[in-house]
C-alpha cells in the first residue's frame, strides 16, 4: 500500500498522502509534524465534512482547504446521487478517499488526474474482491439455509447495511456484512462455527 | 430567531448555520435539549463560529457534541439584540429554513469583460484588513478569469464587484461560504492548523471556491458541471 502512495509524494509540493475509507486510515505517509495521529484526526474530519454534504443531497467529490501552515486536498469517487439514507437513516461515508497535504495550491492540477485514476483502479479491485466474497458468503450461509433463503437474507442485509448493488464496499466491511448475515440464521448454535469460517474466508481474500 | 433542530425531520445544523450566516452574521445561538436537561451555546462572528460550549466540551468539540445529541430548541440573538420573553420556542413550532437548493447558481458563465471595477473607491467601502478594490480588480481580470465556464465575483465592504448579484444570490453565497469555511475549520483543527481563509468543493453540477478576507469581504468563483477543483482555487493576488 505504501508503494501505492509513493508516486504521489514524488510530485512537487506534496508533503503527505493518506488513503482512508471513511474515517478509517488504510495507509498514511505524513510528515512528522502531523504524524499518524494527525492523519487519523484528519480522516475523521474529512469524512464528517463529506458526509454532512452528502446528507443534504450534495455529494462532494473534491475538496481543497488552505491554511496558514499547509493546504489539504481530498479526492473521492462518490456517485452523483447521494448514497446515504438521509436524515432517517444516516451513516458516515465509508468510501475510499485520497487526502493530501500540500505546500501550496500549485500542486493541485498535477494531482487530480492521477488521484482519480488510482481511485478508479481501487474501486475496480474492490468490486472484484466483493464478488469473490459474495460467493464465499453464500457458500458459508448455504450450509444452513437453502438457496432461496440465502438470497433473501443477502438482499435484506445488503439493504440494511447500505451496500450498493455490485459491491462498492471495501474489504474492511466484509466481516461486518458477513456477520450480520450469519446472525439472520435462526439456529444460533451454528453461529460461532460460521463466524470462524467467515473470518478465515476474509483473511484468505484480503491476505490478512 | 427561534426554532427546533430535529435531525429526524431534516432540520439540522447545516441549515441553521446557513440561515444565521445569511441573515445575521454575528450573535449568540442558545440551544436547549428537548426531553433532557442540557444546554449549549455558539457565538458567531462574521458568519463564522467563534466560540461554543456543550457540557464540558468547548470549541469545535462542543459543536460536534451538539450534532451528536438529539433534538434541540434554539434561540438566536443577533449581536445587540435582547432575549425574547418566551425564550426558545416550543417543540411544535413551525419551522422555516433555507434549502441549499432553493437558490442555485443559474449557470456558471464566464465574466468575459471583467467588470467595470471602479478603482477610485468611496472611503467607507473597504474595511481595514479587507480586500482592496485594486487587489480585487487585479484578481477579477487576472490569470484564470477568462477561462471558459468560470464566474468570479467579490464583495468589498457591502458592494459586489464582477457582476450583478441579486439579494437571494448574495444570501446564498454568504450561507454556502460560511458552511464550507466552518467545515474547513474542523479539518484544520484536526491538524492543529490555524484558521482557513480559502475553501473549495466540487459537486456533480459545479465547483465552487470561497476566500474570506477577515473583514466581511468575500471572493468566490464558480465553474459548471465537470469542472475540477483546480479551476476555482486561484485567488492570487488576494491570497498574497
Amino acid at each position: 500500500m505504501n508503494e501505492d502512495l509513493q508516486p504521489f509524494l514524488e510530485l512537487p509540493g506534496v508533503r503527505g498522502a493518506c488513503l482512508h475509507r471513511g474515517a478509517q486510515v488504510a495507509v498514511a505517509m505524513f510528515p512528522e509534524a502531523e504524524g499518524v495521529a494527525g492523519a487519523q484526526a484528519l480522516a475523521g474530519a474529512i469524512t464528517e465534512t463529506f458526509t454532512a454534504y452528502c446528507q443534504i443531497g450534495r455529494p462532494v467529490t473534491q475538496g481543497f482547504f488552505a491554511f496558514p501552515e499547509n493546504s489539504v486536498l481530498t479526492v473521492t469517487a462518490l456517485p452523483k446521487s447521494a448514497p446515504l439514507g438521509g436524515a432517517e437513516n444516516p451513516r458516515p461515508l465509508s468510501e475510499a478517499f485520497l487526502t493530501f497535504l500540500l505546500e501550496n495550491r500549485e500542486a493541485v492540477p498535477g494531482l487530480i488526474s492521477p488521484a482519480r485514476a488510482y481511485l478508479t483502479r481501487l474501486a475496480r479491485a474492490d468490486a472484484e474482491l466483493w464478488l469473490r466474497f459474495r460467493e464465499d458468503l453464500l457458500r458459508i450461509i448455504g450450509r444452513v439455509l437453502n438457496r432461496a433463503q440465502c438470497h433473501n437474507v443477502m438482499a435484506k442485509i445488503l439493504m440494511q447495511e447500505q451496500v450498493p448493488a455490485g459491491g462498492g464496499v471495501g474489504p474492511d466491511r466484509f466481516i461486518q456484512v458477513g456477520r450480520a448475515m450469519i446472525r439472520e440464521i435462526p439456529n444460533q448454535a451454528k453461529h460461532e462455527a460460521l463466524f470462524s469460517e467467515l473470518d478465515a474466508a476474509v483473511a484468505r481474500l484480503t491476505g490478512a | 430567531m427561534t426554532g427546533v433542530i430535529d435531525p429526524q425531520s431534516g432540520t439540522n445544523f447545516v441549515r441553521l448555520f446557513e440561515r444565521i450566516a445569511d441573515r445575521f452574521q454575528s450573535g449568540r445561538l442558545t440551544l436547549r435539549g428537548i426531553d433532557r436537561d442540557e444546554e449549549a451555546w455558539i457565538v458567531f462572528k462574521s458568519g463564522m463560529v467563534e466560540d461554543a460550549r456543550c457540557g464540558p466540551a468547548t470549541g469545535e468539540e462542543a459543536v460536534r457534541a451538539m450534532k451528536r445529541s438529539g433534538r434541540w430548541t434554539y434561540e438566536f440573538l443577533e449581536a445587540g439584540e435582547t432575549p425574547g420573553a418566551a425564550g426558545a420556542v416550543p417543540v411544535a413550532a413551525k419551522l422555516g429554513g433555507l434549502s441549499l437548493k432553493a437558490v442555485r447558481v443559474k449557470s456558471a458563465e464566464p465574466v468575459s469583460t471583467p467588470v467595470s471595477v471602479p478603482v477610485a473607491a468611496p472611503a467607507a467601502a473597504a474595511k481595514p484588513a479587507g480586500f482592496s478594490r485594486e487587489e480585487v480588480a487585479g484578481w477579477l481580470s487576472g490569470v484564470g478569469a477568462g477561462r471558459e465556464g468560470v464566474m468570479r465575483l467579490a464583495k468589498v465592504g457591502t458592494e459586489w464587484l464582477g457582476g450583478e448579484v441579486t439579494e437571494a444570490e448574495a444570501a446564498y453565497y454568504a450561507g454556502d461560504s460560511a458552511w464550507l469555511l466552518y467545515q474547513a475549520g474542523q479539518i484544520g483543527a484536526a491538524l492543529r492548523y490555524g484558521a482557513p481563509r480559502l475553501a473549495a468543493a466540487v459537486e456533480p453540477d459545479r465547483a465552487s471556491g470561497y476566500l474570506r478576507d477577515g473583514a466581511g469581504g468575500l471572493a468566490l468563483q464558480v465553474a459548471g458541471e465537470g469542472a475540477q477543483i483546480d479551476k476555482v482555487i486561484n485567488f492570487s493576488p488576494l491570497t498574497q
